[in-house]
């Protein structure tokens, strides 16, 4: 296999990961606001849940699920508790407070799961599958179809659907919204478990990609912003092309010239960014708002 | 917002040129510093051994505190880039004091320089970037020291070394005379940052703080007093950093990460933002709260499956107190510890106040 068809591979797979980060960052973003600095933590819960699932013999498209569909819910729940009492005010207040709530379930992770490496071995298979021409392990294949189903999910849901009218009209102005009688705090908690459930998918893909400490995968939260910020911040679109283009140029600088340059060169990519169009490749511009 | 129609007027009012030295005045103008120094003498003289360790902890901690709780409590300017500032004034401070023509107090003034010229730089980022967009460029700042610490290192695992401090032939070595020193050093940074905050420039930041479109027009310059916040706070955080390269004898890229910056961040708001005392209690917090917990574990000396359980799981135990605190603080109880405790404090007050008059009641009687 050639240098550059690695390259490739690894872009899809990484890339898949880092858009299922993202595009609960977006969905949250959109509807409340919300910078959330928590994705990695809801990553771990997820990671965590998906392996106590194996051990119990559900089988892998199972556990996703019933991982995926415990973060959903505690998501809301987290919501519901702490942040609905502080929706809609000062966005950095809450971004902090999302810092606080990242920290402390990975830490509670930690403690009931113990901070040694996650490793799931035996649920899905190594053979490398030929498809247009490139060779994908079947991890890769999984994540990526994961993303697939979901972006599916959540562009149609969000154009097509009333509960995605809604969180659009939340997301443009609240107070108006809520005056039409939209339940913003409703949208709001669905928000939250959206992204709370992307977050433990994300994680699935993964821990099966690679065996990775509970503070490895938190930090991977953090790499997904460079990608989030290049798509946009409130574009769904966007976050999947963030993605994609981030890993590919943290795949060429691996490839190419250093595997120690993978983080520093998504960060460049997120000054340039910064500076070039903050706004990111399909995002509104007026986000001055935190 | 209090922006007077007159500086000349004001400055004189602020300083309270002409009011009389009231015991209230001489209360709140020297109670401060008195407690200050009791807690400093009880801690030098009262603790030995491993308190006087814990003590230059919290004590280094507090200067970190003090410098985040400077950027993001009075200019409220958000930022993730206090392990940064402190990897920075760690490594530029370490290996100045490694030359022989930089006796002690040179290297600290060195860090100082150094985070203060970075901080400049994401200031003027600030200025074109608020909010989120400030706190990516915080945390682009992060990995790029991370990388450049770590590059920097390269395979010596020992890092860069400082000589011990000595001033006047004095060697302030780990144990009381680093405590004294850092008594000193937290002591003179809090009568600055007093001496500022009381002043104009105090007011400049809690204006810009409120409404920088307000501030401006009020006739704050908002872009110098921005750039001052960072180039102050960062410039302080640094020399946190070279005082911990002190503390734990070298400077190495390993513990300069972002939990880093997540518990200076914890420092400041669950001690209590807009309040030096809240970011004092935040860095006792913070730098006790390990302690404690292990303390705690050793009351189950007898019983050794807890006993193990606490040695293994104690510091992850912290960063879950850490976690829930700081989210708790910032839903519940915005000022922190600092507001709760005002708060126990004027319930105190009347308290008392609702006592007496019953008393007097009763002498009537």
């Amino acid at each position: 296999m050639s240098e550059f068809e690695n390259v490739i591979t690894n872009t899809l797979s990484i890339g898949a990961i880092y858009a299922l980060i993202g595009v609960g960052f977006v969905v949250m973003y959109r509807a409340t606001r919300v910078v959330s600095f928590a994705q990695g933590g809801f990553m771990v819960v997820g990671a965590f849940l998906f392996r106590a699932m194996v051990e119990l013999g559900l089988g892998l498209y199972l556990s996703t699920v019933v991982a995926a569909a415990l973060l959903f819910v505690g998501g809301a729940v987290v919501f519901r508790i702490t942040f609905a009492r502080i929706l809609g005010e000062e966005p950095f207040v809450v971004a902090i407070a999302t810092i606080g709530l990242g920290t402390f379930i990975v830490a509670v992770s930690e403690l009931i799961w113990g901070p040694n490496p996650i490793v799931v071995r035996g649920v899905i298979g190594t053979k490398p599958v030929s498809v247009l021409g490139l060779s994908l392990t079947p991890v890769s294949l999984y994540a990526i179809a994961m993303t697939a189903i979901i972006f599916a999910v959540l562009i149609v849901g969000l154009r097509r659907t009333s509960v995605g009218l809604k969180m659009r009209a939340v997301a443009d102005v609240p107070s108006l919204a809520a005056l039409k009688g939209v339940d913003v705090s409703g949208i709001s908690m669905l928000a939250w478990a959206i992204a709370a459930g992307t977050a433990a998918i994300a994680g699935v893909a993964y821990i099966l990609s690679t065996q990775a400490h509970p503070s490895g995968i938190n930090s991977l939260g953090l790499l997904a912003f460079p990608a989030i910020l290049l798509g946009g911040f409130d574009s769904i679109v966007g976050a999947l092309v963030g993605a994609l283009l981030v890993a590919f140029v943290q795949n060429l600088a691996i490839f190419y010239v250093g595997s120690q340059y993978q983080d520093v060169i998504a960060y460049a990519v997120l000054l340039l960014v910064l500076f070039v169009r903050p706004q990111g490749l399909f995002g509104q511009a007026d986000l001055e708002r935190l | 917002m209090n922006l007077p129609a007159s500086p000349a007027v004001s400055r004189r009012a602020a300083r309270g040129r002409g009011r009389p030295w009231t015991p209230r005045r001489l209360w709140s103008l020297l109670g401060g510093p008195a407690l200050f120094v009791v807690v400093a003498l009880f801690v030098i003289y009262g603790q030995s051994g491993y308190g006087l360790y814990q003590a230059s902890i919290v004590l280094v901690y507090c200067v970190v505190a003090l410098g985040q709780e400077w950027l993001t409590g009075r200019a409220g300017q958000i930022s993730l880039g206090a392990a940064a500032f402190m990897a920075i004034g760690a490594f530029v401070g370490a290996r100045t004091a490694q030359q022989s023509w930089a006796p002690f107090p040179l290297p600290l003034l060195a860090a100082a320089l150094a985070g203060g010229l970075v901080g400049i730089v994401i200031g003027l980022s600030s200025l074109r970037f608020r909010g989120l967009y400030l706190a990516l460029s915080t945390l682009a700042l992060q990995f790029f020291v991370q990388f450049a610490a770590l590059e920097y290192q390269g395979g010596n695992q020992g890092g860069v070394v400082p000589p011990i401090p000595k001033l006047f032939g004095y060697e302030f070595s780990e144990g009381r005379p680093f405590v004294i020193l850092m008594v000193v050093i937290v002591g003179l940074l809090l009568l600055l940052l007093r001496g500022m905050y009381s002043r104009a420039p105090g007011r400049a930041w809690a204006a810009l703080r409120q409404s920088e479109v307000a501030s401006a027009v009020s006739g704050v310059d908002v872009m110098r007093w921005k750039l001052a916040a960072f180039a102050g706070s960062s410039a302080v955080i640094a020399v946190g950093g070279c005082l911990f390269a002190y503390l734990t004898g070298s400077a190495t890229y390993q513990p300069y990460t972002i939990y880093l910056t997540v518990s200076v961040l914890v420092m400041v708001f669950v001690g209590g933002t807009g309040s030096m005392v809240g970011a004092l209690l935040g860095a006792v917090l913070v730098g006790l709260l390990p302690y404690w917990i292990q303390d705690i574990g050793n009351e189950f000396a007898d019983n050794p499956s807890v006993y193990a359980w606490f040695s293994v799981h104690g510091a992850t135990l912290a960063i879950a107190v850490y976690g829930l605190a700081l989210l708790l603080v910032l839903v519940f109880e915005r000022e922190g510890l600092y507001g709760l405790l005002r708060r126990l404090w004027l319930l105190l007050l009347r308290g008392i106040a609702f006592a007496r008059p019953q008393r007097s009641e009763g002498d009537a009687a």
